[in-house]
């Protein structure tokens, strides 16, 4: 049934990723050997076939991102994207008590610091800095916006 | 001859083929291209790099189903083959596209003292 097959190769793409995607390459890998051979056998050099062939089939791995949206699996790679994204935007981040000059705005994308600046932290002067406070940040899960 | 220039495949019409190029005996991903361009007789140019994700979608929705085994050259392959409820689909696209072509032929055959 096609409820029962889309929520299994989904929760397959979800749990197995690394070893789907293995065998995704190992599919696709198979194939560029298999037209690179029919290429040789029209009389290219064995360079020659295997770059044409994988030419042909583009960038293994824009091709494996297709496959894994094919399984639905798309929102969940998004998700770690943007979660990923913001863990690397913490461990970039300024720091308790360190402020970014460049804007005030509050609900403020800053460019400097990367980080989606909630109203809270444009309300404190930069000095608080001195005092050692912790400023609060808002990191948002989305590469998206940018004010 | 204007009948040997490759057709550039149809939006969504790559799912029907390769389901009917199923339909026909198991294959490997690499033999659904070669079986699609043989009974075309290479009128049709595909896209490789759109099969994988059209096959990858065709087991994801129920109507393929794919397992390893060995390719002809003795490599690793994942062979895909259709299942019931993939005859059934196969069966409905075709009647639809028949329909379509039908609809299409009849609108290009018309002449202006038919109207």
């Amino acid at each position: 049934m096609s409820a029962r097959s889309r929520i299994l190769t989904w929760w397959r793409a979800v749990t197995r990723s690394a070893q789907l995607e293995a065998q995704v390459e190992e599919e696709l890998r198979s194939h560029i050997e298999s037209y690179a051979e029919y290429l040789m056998r029209s009389g290219l050099s064995r360079h020659e076939a295997t770059r044409r062939a994988r030419a042909e089939l583009r960038s293994i791995a824009a091709r494996k991102e297709n496959c894994r949206a094919a399984w639905g699996t798309r929102i969940f790679d998004e998700l770690g994207g943007d979660l990923r994204f913001a863990m690397r935007m913490l461990a970039k981040s300024p720091g308790p008590g360190r402020h970014c000059h460049r804007i005030a705005r509050p609900r403020h994308w800053c460019q400097h610091c990367h980080l989606h600046r909630g109203a809270a932290h444009a309300a404190r002067p930069p000095a608080s800095a001195a005092s050692g406070t912790a400023t609060p940040l808002v990191v948002v899960a989305t590469n998206g916006w940018s004010g | 001859m204007a009948n040997d220039i490759p057709i550039d495949l149809l939006q969504g019409t790559l799912d029907m083929l390769a389901l009917k190029a199923l339909s026909l005996g198991p294959l490997h991903g690499y033999g659904v291209l070669l079986r699609i361009q043989q009974i075309s007789r290479n009128r049709l140019e595909i896209q490789q790099g759109s099969l994988y994700p059209a096959l990858y979608r065709l087991e994801h929705e129920g109507w393929i189903a794919g397992e390893w085994g060995q390719s002809e050259n003795n490599r690793r392959a994942r062979f895909y083959r259709l299942t019931a409820a993939g005859r059934r689909r196969l069966d409905a696209e075709a009647k639809k596209w028949n329909q379509f072509a039908d609809v299409v032929a009849a609108i290009l055959k018309t002449a202006p003292e038919e109207l």
